[in-house]
Formats: structure tokens, sequence, C-alpha cells
């Protein structure tokens, strides 16, 4: 073994075994390897910052946490107010007053729709060119279905369902 | 029939520890935890960054970090370990980020030495070691780090680097021999 086999022992922490001690004890150079190893270990761990940059790290932190915490807040504010809301809701439901019963027939004079005078037109046109009926009669007829309602529309003049 | 009574569990604030007051949304508790750790996480992200600019940040990052996790950690005891595991991994992020300057002779020390003579000597080795730790490769620097600084065991750093004993250990030796000779070329040259 020389002393660069010697210096890896001492740099892998080997330095208690009884071969480098003895080396070490009696080669100067191997000596000094390790002594300047112990000093740069000394000086890496003398290595600190000012208290300043603690605080200023603390401060930093301590601010990046507290806007979450106030943020956690206000959304549980929001689910609170969201949940009185559905509550209200639903308490208030059942003093809604019921609907009327709806009528089964509506009668009201409504002037005719263009296309419904475009047919009317050619229709009298066709027949003996007689005057386009103004007033229509549209009668809606509601069924069970409510998506279903029945227009019924009666020209006024001659009484006839269009 | 033997019926066992039920263990009662039931938290005493009295007695919650910091770092149960902590887990418990306490920041106050969270702010003392900081203090309690914050020359752990920061003197090593300063060693492995070698700029307290970036430092700080760093740091930053590992106890906001620990904040949103705190919950999940087990025990105290596993705070540390944990804290040295995302340090290294915040500032091995940072350094593929932005590899720091290679000038830190505005490296901000505090030196603890007792007398002038022996401060000055000590800040100019501590200068040139800070500037020698950036030479090494980032797994062999954290090595060092942990080793040396903080005074962890072998086990202990290969489970935080996520390495084998023997990688660690070899990585120790070959820091140390590449720093001594980044030192002893840069003080040779100063003498």
């Amino acid at each position: 073994m020389n002393c660069a086999d010697f210096e890896k022992r001492i740099a892998a922490d080997e330095s208690d075994d009884p071969a480098v001690a003895e080396h070490v004890s009696t080669c100067s150079e191997c000596r000094e390897f390790a002594h300047n190893l112990a000093e740069n270990a000394a000086a890496l761990r003398s290595m600190d910052v000012d208290a300043a940059a603690y605080t200023a790290l603390r401060a930093r932190v301590m601010a990046a946490v507290q806007p979450k915490r106030r943020l956690s807040w206000l959304w549980a504010a929001a689910a609170s107010a969201v949940a009185v809301c559905i509550a209200l809701i639903w308490l208030t439901a059942p003093l809604r007053v019921p609907e009327p019963p709806r009528p089964l027939a509506v009668v009201y004079s409504i002037p005719a729709p263009a296309a419904v005078m475009r047919t009317i037109i050619a229709k009298k046109k066709r027949q003996a060119r007689r005057p386009i009926p103004r007033e229509l009669t549209a009668i809606k007829l509601l069924t069970d279905d409510p998506n279903v309602v029945i227009i019924w529309l009666v020209d006024n003049k001659k009484g006839d369902s269009l | 029939m033997n019926v066992d009574a039920p263990e009662l569990i039931l938290p005493l604030t009295g007695r919650l520890s910091l770092f149960e007051r902590a887990q418990a949304g306490d920041l106050d508790a969270f702010e003392a935890l900081l203090r309690s750790r914050e020359r752990q996480v920061l003197g090593t992200a300063l060693r492995l960054l070698g700029n307290l600019e970036d430092a700080q940040d760093a740091a930053q990052e590992v106890f906001l970090r620990l904040f949103r996790h705190l919950r999940r950690l087990q025990s105290e005891e596993a705070l540390g370990p944990w804290l040295y595991r995302v340090t290294v991994n915040v500032c091995n992020d940072a350094w593929q980020k932005r590899r720091p300057a290679s000038n830190v002779a505005d490296f901000d020390l505090a030196s603890a030495a007792p007398d002038p003579e022996t401060m000055a000597g000590q800040s100019e080795r501590q200068r040139v070691v800070a500037r020698g730790l950036a030479t090494l490769a980032q797994k062999e620097r954290a090595a060092l780090v942990l080793r040396e600084v903080e005074g962890l065991s072998t086990r202990e750093v290969a489970a935080i680097l996520g390495s084998s004993e023997i990688t660690v250990r070899t990585q120790i030796c070959n820091a140390r021999i590449k720093l001594k000779k980044f030192t002893d070329r840069y003080l040779r040259k100063k003498s």
C-alpha cells in the first residue's frame, strides 16, 4: 500500500483502522493530508448566515402561509352562504300559493299572421277574388299534455275555420 | 362476558407537542417549528447552492412544502429526514435551473471563530471551501454536506439520497479528496 491508498482510506473515515493509524503516525504527508481534511470539514461546519437571513426567511414563509389561511376561511364562508340559501328555498317552498286550474279553452281575437294571410289571399284569389278578412278568432284548446295546445282559427265574417 | 373498555383517544390541548399543534393548524406552533428547523434547512441549502439568495428561495419552498405536508408526517422523528430529503431535492432542482455563479466572493458568512486572527484565516478557507463545493457533483456535494456538517451517519445519508451505503461512502470519499485538491491549489496560488 502506498500513500495514495492510505489517503483514500483516510478520506473514507478509516483513520481508526490500526493499519491506517500506524501509517499516519509515521508518514508526514498523510498526516498533513488528514489535517487538511479536518480543516476543510471545520470550515464547512463553521459556515453560517447572519441572523437577519433567518428572520427574513421566517417572515417570507409566514407571509406566504397566512393568505392561504384567509382563503380557506373565504371558501368556508362561501360554502356556508350557499347552504343557507338552499335551506331557505327548501323551507319556503311549501308556502307557495297553488296555481289556479287552467281553463279548457280561451277565445280571443288576434290579427292574422302574415303566413296565414298569404294562404288566405291565395285561397280567396282562387275562389272569387273576395276581400281578405282582416280579423280572425283564435280558440286555444288546452289538452292534458301541457306541451300540446290546439289553436283553432275562425274567420270572423264567414265563420269559416281556417 | 369480559368486555374491554374502549380506549379513549381524546387529545388534550395542553399536552400536545409543538409538532402536533402545528399539525392541527396552529400557525404559532408552525412558526416555532420553523424557528427550530431554519438553521438545518437554510444552512444545508446555503452549502448546496453557495448563494444566500438562492438558499433563501429554496428554504422558503421547503417550508411551504412542509406546511402542506405536515399532517401526512407520521411523527416528529420523521420530520428531520423529511426536511433533509426535500431540501436536497429542492436544491437539486434550483441548481439545474440556474447554476450558481462561480464567483462566491459575496458568500454571506458569519464566522463563529473566537478571535480575529483565527477568524480571518477561517474566512479565507471558508470561501475557498464554498467555492470548491460548487465544483463537486450534486450527489457528492449533498453527501458531504449531510455527513460533514449535519453529522448524519452513512446509513442516514443513504436513506435521504436514495442511494446505497457503499455509494454514499464512495461519494463522500471522492468529495473530500476533490475538495482538498481544490483548496490546496487555491491556497497555494494565493500564498
